[in-house]
């Protein structure tokens, strides 16, 4: 697995990583910024599992994770998470809340899509996951993030093949 | 290439830390009277004893090639005859390291985009 990107972006952490094919991970689920909340499959299929123990006891059932999807995976806190990838790897987005028991809410928007991002009390950051897309006429180059803060908002425009994530917390 | 010995000599389940030993086929000890080293699996992503020793296997043959050397010095060399003589070398070039880090990109470098 290659980490190529963590970014704190105050409340957590986003951090892209690339998995290879037939590989095989094991991530102890737990920690502030460190604890995947949830993890979005930008490119490829892995399939994932959990265990109470860095030991497997062989019966575990393995979930799928597919290309496009955002999986809330608040359940395996506290657990390891096994991830393993067949005959394509699988290129993916994880988001790490800071404190690990903050709850984020994270949407996905896939371009070409223009929609006005609008906080309420709490603010939304923008991650550019692919990019580059424009937020408040200012560009978000890919793993670039923006901050629309409480009870203001900003145009975001996307073209074909982008992708951002709406952060906020719950 | 010479061959090394590690043993994993004792595990604690709750830290998920186990104790190995080493030694190499010139180590002057058997490996049972060397102290031990402690790893904690969770570092490392592995699954089976097998795994885990390829993983620690860098680190441990660097460990016993300094033992080894600190244990068996090379032999005192004589190099009275070596003043004054001199020679026209090639610059010395580094290889590219290819597990150096990559240049950081201007979206690493500044993430956050104010708007």
């Amino acid at each position: 697995m290659i980490l190529n990107n963590a970014t704190n972006a105050k409340s957590f952490v986003y951090c892209s990583v690339y998995q290879s094919p037939n590989e095989t991970t094991n991530y102890y689920n737990s920690g502030n910024g460190h604890f995947h909340e949830s993890i979005y499959i930008i490119e490829g299929s892995a399939e994932y599992t959990t265990s109470p123990s860095v030991e497997l006891s062989g019966d575990e059932t393995y979930l799928p994770l597919s290309a496009g999807q955002l999986y809330d995976i608040t359940n395996t806190k506290g657990q390891y998470v096994i991830t393993k990838t067949s005959t394509v790897g699988a290129s993916m987005m994880m988001f790490n809340p800071i404190p690990e028991d903050k709850q984020l809410q994270v949407q996905i928007v896939h371009g070409p899509n223009t929609v006005t991002v609008t906080s309420g009390d709490i603010r939304t950051t923008v991650v550019c996951i692919t990019g580059p897309v424009t937020i408040k006429d200012k560009t978000l180059n890919s793993l670039q993030y923006a901050v629309v803060f409480a009870n203001t908002s900003a145009d975001l425009v996307q073209s074909e093949n982008t992708i951002c994530a709406l952060v906020t917390d719950k | 290439m010479s061959k090394i010995n590690i043993k994993i000599v004792e595990i604690d389940q709750a830290t998920h830390t186990v104790v190995v030993k080493y030694a190499s086929e010139t180590s002057k000890k058997n490996i049972d009277e060397y102290p031990g080293v402690a790893f904690q699996v969770t570092n490392f992503n592995v699954t089976t004893p097998e795994e885990f020793i390829e993983a620690i296997r860098p680190q441990i043959s660097l460990y016993v090639y300094h033992r080894d050397l600190a244990e068996n010095p090379p032999a005192p060399i004589d190099i009275s005859s070596w003043n004054g003589y001199s020679a026209e070398v090639e610059n010395y070039v580094p290889p590219v390291d290819p597990t150096a880090p990559t240049q950081v990109t201007p979206a690493q470098a500044n993430p956050e985009v104010t708007i």
